[in-house]
């Protein structure tokens, strides 16, 4: 309960405050979102299979944000940063239609 | 005893004041936090804040070659704008009007006057035939006749001699007898001379026994004309 309100909270937060992203930080902040968004679908497949723990949340949050960017940021000074990005969103979204497909299994039956 | 789906489900939606609860709720406001600001930041600052540099240099590739590419086009527009100012509807209409006339000349469908020369041959006895008079007109258009007639009858490209039935000439369909009164118009000077050159139309014509006169003349009118025919197989290409 209180991680959805924290994500709604956050969203109307942003909305409100609509904060200036850094300049260095613009082209990383998308694919840390889409990295964190797979942890967290992650992390409700897993409460609904009762293996849900809090550290095993917090870490792969944590480092699928950051290894998310960093991979990202690596491509840009390689010099296929866009090729690259596009390569770790397809990835992520993979996983996260899969976490979800597991998600709908244990919510519909189906 | 294991808990069913549903039973987790619902222990998990219920607010637990862990310490474990608030940090994962903490991350979710930063995951919230970033979403919404990256639709923010997406929103307003367009592409060409964000993009990366390569992409930016593709961006400014692909921006030169369109603007060569108009440029080219703009070229191509402005010369055939030109073209058109330089050739206007007036001047083409009287660039049209010269040359209808000058066809019109040479085609003998107007009247004409000029200098030229007039050729008068007499013969009594019809000795004279269609070929000394097509030798005759041969003969005044490598001299530069521009319009010649003869008897009243429009010498054209496609005008042709024969001989009358007992005496005359048969100039494309009607018989004119002497004498004959050529008028041609050009250079007379040159066209005398042609006429007048050893063995040539005016030497055959005193030879066969009739007589031959030319004066040259300031200003001679030709009014007969002819009617072009519309050709029946020939077709212009353009």
């Amino acid at each position: 309960m209180i991680p959805a309100l924290g994500l709604l909270i956050g969203v109307v937060l942003g909305v409100v405050l609509q904060p200036a992203v850094p300049l260095w930080m613009q082209p990383y902040l998308p694919i840390a979102v889409v990295a964190a968004l797979d942890a967290v679908f992650g992390a409700f497949r897993a409460l609904l299979e009762g293996v849900f723990e809090d550290r095993v949340f917090v870490v792969s949050f944590l480092s699928n944000v950051v290894v998310a960017a960093f991979i990202v940021f690596l491509g840009d000074q390689l010099g296929v940063g866009a090729q690259l990005s596009t390569g770790v969103v397809v990835v992520l979204a993979a996983r996260i239609f899969s976490n979800l497909a597991a998600i709908r299994r244990h919510v519909f039956k189906a | 005893m294991p808990l069913s789906e549903r039973d987790r489900a619902r222990i998990a939606l219920k607010p637990r004041s862990t310490k474990r609860q608030w940090l994962v709720g903490v991350m979710c406001v930063l995951l919230g936090f970033a979403m919404a600001g990256s639709v923010q930041t997406n929103d307003t600052s367009g592409i060409l804040a964000s993009a990366r540099e390569t992409d930016l240099v593709q961006i400014l590739d692909d921006l030169t070659q369109r603007r060569s590419r108009l440029e080219e086009e703009t070229r191509a527009l402005t010369s055939a704008r030109d073209q058109l100012l330089a050739g206007s509807a007036d001047q083409v209409i009287a660039q049209t009007r010269d040359r209808v006339r000058a066809l019109s000349v040479l085609a003998g469908t107007v009247a004409v006057h000029g200098p030229g020369i007039s050729i008068t041959i007499t013969d009594p006895t019809g000795v004279i035939d269609s070929s000394i008079i097509l030798d005759a007109v041969q003969e005044l258009r490598d001299a530069g006749a521009e319009a010649i007639d003869i008897n009243g009858r429009r010498i054209v490209v496609n005008t042709w001699f024969g001989d009358g039935r007992d005496r005359g000439i048969n100039i494309s369909g009607a018989v004119v007898t002497s004498p004959y009164v050529i008028t041609a118009i050009g250079d007379g000077d040159t066209m005398a001379a042609a006429l007048r050159i050893p063995g040539g139309v005016a030497d055959a014509v005193n030879a066969a026994g009739a007589t031959f006169a030319a004066n040259t003349q300031q200003d001679v009118t030709i009014d007969s004309i002819v009617q072009p025919e519309k050709p029946r197989y020939a077709a212009a290409t353009s």
